[in-house]
């Protein structure tokens, strides 16, 4: 399992975590049961602190992606398709709004957008 | 969670500073960055911790018990680091082992011995010999061999170059591996508290300013960036600190999420550790 | 406390070159040039003050590397810490008393110009006289640090070595002095009492001055 996270980025560590976690469990690198190192091993490798680690595992399991068993560690749990869908939802919806930005403050119109999205969303590849 | 160190009311006096009630607790399991300019009162803390300075009131409980009562008790599980290398530096690394063991109940020859090795530091040599990292690096072994609980550390990384300390807090995160240890580090180096502090004290002439989990601080913490006219409209009860610099007000505000939905025009940025320390030294508070 | 007695010793153990000669060179001298007088003047005065030199190795050890800053985080308490280095001390003392014992015992059978318990009485008068002279420094370097009780040294050297010489100028034949053995027992009973008075209050001092300076 890799994890890169940046210092510089303006995403918090806990979400930089959590984001490659999702999308490794999401793309099948990670596996229903897989065991994920402790939270303080995580932290001991990434050169964080224990409590970003701890939140980042938190917000995993509070989303459904892990589970974490009290002396055994933490797991990568049965997939569940409503939170997989809402997940991808989200991501669409950072990518919209970058498009929507981008609209904005260049003056393209609106129409123009919904044309290209829906453009996109037939298109077959 | 149980506390490693708790400090309840603590206060010292002097003639011209005081350690005014002093209250904060490193959980188990936790790094504590202890912060504050210099003679803020952190080496004070430190010293009245260990009993070279005697406290004029409050408590100290360290693993659950009065740190006087259990004095000797409680300093076999505590490794302490300082600034400077106080063994006596005609002695090797091998000698300072001969009479430590005597003075530890727990002190662990092999552990000892597997960092020296580690740390790459000549055992035969006078510590006089060595470089100011390598004396850290052997301040460390020393403190990690008698399987302590608790870590000290004084200022233990100024003065080492990056690649020093980056490994110093590989040691740090390694020792907090295990759920009952706890770390209280204070530093000036607030870049390496940012990496692996859980929690960031704050102490400012002698009085606690802050003592909150460093994501809050590094994630919910910023600064609003804006004119005169706008600062005027900025809701009293979200500024922390403002300073107002030579083109432009910069207000300190503990949401920069909700910071970005109020006031929609103004710049709001991250802030740092160090920059949260200028606000509260330097700025204004209404 | 074990420990802190082999740090002081290690310490001592690094300076042996210089102890040995700074031994061996009066003890040739004084022999060559006074022979079984020699070894009683080593006995009750060179010694002593040689021996006075382990306090001040300790303790400029520690203020040179500021060894009491570190030693406040280690599982000792004050007391602990003066008493060790108050048997450091003592230990030396001995060590040179057993030196002195056996030189001047050496010197009774080379020499035999005095009588063997002239010689008993100055090793025995000089181990007395250094642990005298630890049970003053030692407070004075807690109390007031390294360079008073340099000066306590001197001073305490000039008015023996002036008592010494007063006497011999006198009359007074020390040598025909005899005692009886009612009187040794008394003498003898009457300095170990003052000695050990003197460390009790030694102690108890050094222990307040380490505590005033670390709190």
């Amino acid at each position: 399992m890799e994890i890169i996270i940046s210092n510089k980025s303006s995403k918090p560590i806990y979400e930089q975590i959590t984001s490659q976690i999702k999308a490794m469990i999401m793309n099948g690198e990670l596996q229903t049961g897989d065991m994920l190192p402790s939270m303080r091993a995580l932290a001991k490798s990434l050169h964080i602190s224990v409590i970003t680690a701890q939140r980042a595992y938190e917000d995993l399991q509070r989303d459904g992606f892990i589970e974490t068993v009290t002396g055994r560690g933490s797991f990568v749990a049965a997939q569940n398709r409503d939170f997989i869908q809402e997940e991808q939802q989200k991501k669409a919806e950072e990518h919209l709004q970058e498009a929507a930005e981008i609209g904005r403050t260049n003056g393209i119109a609106l129409e123009k957008l919904i044309e290209l999205l829906t453009l996109f969303y037939l298109q077959e590849d | 969670m149980d506390n490693i160190l708790e400090i309840e009311n603590l206060t010292k006096k002097y003639p011209d500073f005081a350690l005014d009630t002093l209250s904060f607790s490193v959980p188990q399991g936790a790094i504590m960055g202890l912060i504050g300019e210099n003679g803020a009162g952190k080496t004070t803390t430190i010293n009245l911790i260990l009993n070279e300075l005697k406290k004029d009131g409050g408590r100290i409980r360290i693993f659950g018990k009065d740190h006087l009562e259990h004095e000797r008790a409680i300093k076999e599980k505590i490794g302490v680091v300082f600034d400077d290398c106080h063994f006596p530096e005609l002695f090797s690394a091998n000698e300072m082992e001969l009479f430590m063991k005597d003075i530890y109940a727990t002190w662990q020859s092999k552990t000892y011995r597997d960092y020296l090795k580690r740390f790459g530091l000549p055992q035969d040599k006078p510590i006089q010999a060595y470089s100011k990292g390598m004396k850290v690096k052997l301040s460390f072994a020393v403190a990690l061999s008698h399987q302590p609980q608790l870590l000290l550390l004084d200022e233990a990384t100024s003065g080492l170059d990056p690649v020093m300390r980056d490994e110093i807090l590989g040691i740090l995160l390694e020792f907090v591996q295990d759920e009952k240890h706890g770390v209280l580090f204070s530093s000036h180096i607030t870049d390496d508290l940012e990496k692996i502090a859980d929690y960031i004290t704050f102490i400012h002439k002698g009085k606690l300013l802050f003592s909150k989990t460093k994501d809050e601080l590094i994630y919910y913490y910023g600064v609003i960036k804006c004119g005169a006219e706008m600062f005027s409209r900025i809701d009293e009860a979200d500024i922390i600190a403002h300073r107002k610099q030579d083109y432009e007000w910069q207000v300190l505000v503990a949401d920069k999420e909700e910071a970005r939905r109020k006031y929609k025009k103004c710049l709001i940025d991250s802030v740092t550790i160090s920059e949260i320390m200028l606000f509260h030294v330097k700025g204004e508070k209404k | 406390m074990n420990g802190l007695v082999k740090k002081d010793l290690i310490i001592l153990e690094k300076q042996k070159l210089t102890a040995i000669a700074g031994l061996l060179i009066p003890v040739i001298i004084f022999l060559v040039l006074w022979q079984g007088t020699g070894a009683l003047l080593l006995g009750a005065l060179a010694l002593p003050f040689l021996t006075a030199f382990t306090p001040f190795t300790l303790r400029a050890s520690d203020e040179q590397w500021k060894w009491d800053k570190y030693a406040i985080s280690l599982p000792v308490s004050k007391k602990q810490i003066v008493a060790s280095r108050f048997l450091s001390c003592c230990l030396i003392s001995a060590v040179y008393f057993l030196f002195s014992l056996v030189l001047n015992i050496g010197a009774y059978f080379w020499f035999q110009d005095h009588s063997i318990s002239i010689h008993l009485a100055s090793a025995f008068i000089g181990f007395g006289v250094s642990l005298f002279f630890v049970f003053l420094l030692l407070p004075t370097s807690y109390a007031r640090g390294l360079l008073a009780s340099v000066w306590v040294l001197v001073i305490l050297t000039l008015i023996y070595c002036g008592a010494i010489v007063f006497i011999s100028r006198t009359s007074f034949d020390i040598f025909s002095l005899s005692p009886t053995p009612t009187q040794i027992v008394l003498l003898i009973g009457i300095s170990v009492a003052l000695l050990l008075g003197f460390f009790i209050m030694s102690y108890m001092v050094s222990v307040a001055m380490y505590r005033k300076n670390h709190s």
